[in-house]
């Protein structure tokens, strides 16, 4: 590869590895230093034993593992100086949580290891559980004393394994602004892989979809949430209308014809295509508006508080985000005859 | 009122068996305690105690140390061939211990291996190794069954976040992996050191029974039913009961502190 690698980087060439009759497969990426980078997919995707091949703990098949100008393909994950945070924390059973917090440190520098404790100690709000054992903690306080075992190395990056999958709504809800403040105040490189594109959107700076072993697609988290680049990715992300339709084009202008709609769109692709459209992105009006609305027929409403999930048949059945406030007076339940819209922009071309 | 007579009859069974073993071993007990102080100021049985011990402590020790690196690799199961590996390895958990002794003594007294160890003076045939030997092979299985359980049990990921903050893999095994089995590793050279002291058959085999040399309490025992001094079989056997009896009390309570840390966890 040509060009400039910048100090503080991660760089994954061609990384592939086997285990067992699961293959991660070809991976090619790269991470610009202080990034805050999400592993999306769904479980079994290979997103924790990437995470781990990073750290170094599974040698390759193939492929190369950079960290700014330095190879660490072959080094021991010891050497590495790569912090991990596993799901479910893998914090030390037998050792009490400032035990597990310093479990790293050398012994000599004894000082400033106690300066350094103190100090994410009070980051993390911690002081109250130095002596308990982490049976006896929360799972956020696990969280945070992993995150503390972690970080008080000084990592050079830093893994995050599903840091929040395992903690209830609340916890959760205030762990992720937590790690982000983390991550502004630290600005280490971090790679945080989850399955849930909410956590996603709210913390990656970008996001890489994983499924089967493959590394998909890598973008902003706008980009892969709008621009799925394939069907796969926008079920994953909740695009949930994956459809099939034609291209036609008229007076030097092309239309998507689906069902008894036509939109108007913007693509070098012609003839059969397959394309998304997000939920949220359809309007759905009681009457007509203006004429470019197509009619269709509800088929069935889910209620989820203030935003109704509706079906409507559109000569192509559409799944459509509706906020029921704006209805008034008019009824939204099956059998109801609506007008729905779709943006240009909403066509998401394969 | 089937489930009564089930429950009432699985009971019966459970009490008269157990009415049973402490009906034949105090039998040995109540005749033989008594003299054991008058036995234990004979010197043959004196020499056979020291030499139980001696063995059994040291063949446990080796057992220890082969078992530990052989449970890590089979549990981790990273091995190329772990399976069949651990399958060879069980043999002589099933094999009568006479017939490892047969193996033991053909494969040191008749095979150039053998010959070849004994010339650089690592004699095995009717000698005092031999009896470690013999204790080893036929221990050593067990040993590697219940390390590897318990290694089973803890978590790699636990091992693999050690070597993230700087530890080699040894390092992460003894900071953290050890620590975590030590109940079943002490429960486990319990239960080697106990069965080591009574181990007869493979050691009878391949060390022989010289008086003075190669006679430890079991052989003792045996060469008393030889020669019909009844007094100091029933003391020997008292002895070997008594040993058992604490060996197994030991093992009952390494094994409730690790359940105790169970339902913590």
């Amino acid at each position: 590869m040509s060009g400039e690698i910048p100090a503080g980087s991660l760089r994954l060439a061609g990384v592939t590895k086997r285990i067992g009759r699961f293959v991660l497969g070809n991976i090619s990426l790269e991470i610009a230093p202080g990034e805050y980078f999400i592993l999306l997919g769904p479980s079994g995707a290979g997103k924790t034993t990437l995470l781990e091949i990073i750290a170094g703990l599974h040698p390759l098949d193939a492929g190369e593992v950079w960290f700014g100008a330095e190879k660490v393909t072959h080094l021991p994950p010891e050497k590495r100086r790569f912090g991990i945070v596993y799901q479910d924390y893998a914090l030390f059973p037998h050792l009490n949580v400032r035990e597990n917090i310093v479990f790293g440190l050398k012994k000599v520098a004894h000082n400033q290891a106690e300066q350094e404790l103190t100090r994410l100690v009070d980051l993390l709000g911690l002081g109250h559980f130095l002596s308990r054992r982490p049976q006896t903690l929360s799972g956020g306080e696990k969280q945070r004393v992993a995150l503390a075992r972690a970080l008080i190395m000084k990592p050079r990056l830093l893994l995050l394994d599903e840091p929040l999958a395992a903690l209830d709504p609340q916890t959760k809800e205030a762990l992720q602004p937590e790690l982000k403040r983390l991550h502004t105040l630290t600005g280490t490189l971090t790679v945080h892989v989850t399955h849930d594109f909410e956590e996603a959107f709210l913390l990656g700076d970008r996001v890489g979809v994983m499924e089967g072993g493959q590394l998909r697609q890598v973008g902003s988290p706008a980009e892969v949430f709008n621009r799925p680049v394939s069907p796969s990715v926008a079920r994953f992300v909740g695009a949930e209308n994956i459809l099939q339709g034609r291209i036609a084009e008229e007076k030097g202008e092309k239309y998507l014809h689906l069902g008894a709609a036509s939109v108007e769109v913007e693509t070098d692709k012609s003839g059969e295509v397959q394309f998304s459209i997000r939920p949220e992105q359809i309007r759905v009006y009681p009457t007509t508006p203006s004429e470019n609305h197509c009619r269709g027929k509800v088929l069935a409403v889910h209620p989820k508080g203030l935003i109704s999930r509706v079906i409507i048949d559109l000569g192509v059945t559409l799944v459509a985000m509706v906020e029921t406030r704006t209805w008034g007076q008019a009824t939204l339940a099956p059998g109801a005859t609506v007008y729905c819209s779709i943006p240009r922009e909403a066509i998401n071309i394969f | 009122m089937g489930g009564r007579f089930f429950r009432l009859g699985n009971a019966l069974i459970t009490y008269a068996l157990a009415l049973f073993i402490v009906a034949t071993v105090g039998a040995v007990l109540v005749r033989g305690v008594p003299g054991i102080p008058a036995a234990l100021k004979s010197p043959e049985l004196l020499f056979a105690l020291r030499l139980s011990l001696f063995t059994s402590l040291v063949s446990t020790v080796l057992a220890f140390f082969v078992a530990l690196p052989a449970a890590y690799s089979l549990a981790r199961g990273n091995l190329p061939g772990g399976k069949i590996v651990a399958d060879l390895l069980r043999i002589p958990l099933n094999l009568p211990p006479i017939a490892s002794g047969v193996a033991l003594l053909l494969f040191f007294g008749t095979t150039r291996w053998g010959r070849a160890l004994a010339n650089l003076g690592l004699e095995f045939v009717f000698t005092v190794p031999g009896i470690i030997l013999a204790q080893f092979f036929v221990n050593v299985p067990a040993l590697i069954t219940v390390l590897k359980g318990a290694l089973e049990t803890t978590d790699q990921r636990l091992e693999n976040v050690a070597r993230t903050l700087g530890c080699t893999p040894a390092q992460a095994f003894l900071r953290v992996t050890l620590p975590l089995i030590r109940n079943s590793v002490l429960a486990g050279l319990i239960l080697t050191w106990g069965k080591a002291l009574g181990e007869f058959g493979a050691v009878l085999m391949l060390a022989g029974a010289t008086r003075f040399k190669t006679e430890t309490l079991p052989v003792s025992l045996y060469l008393s039913l030889a020669t019909g001094d009844l007094e100091a079989l029933l003391a020997t056997a008292s002895l070997l009961i008594l040993i058992a009896l604490f060996s197994l009390a030991m093992f009952e309570r390494a094994r409730i502190k690790l359940d105790e840390r169970g339902t913590i966890l």
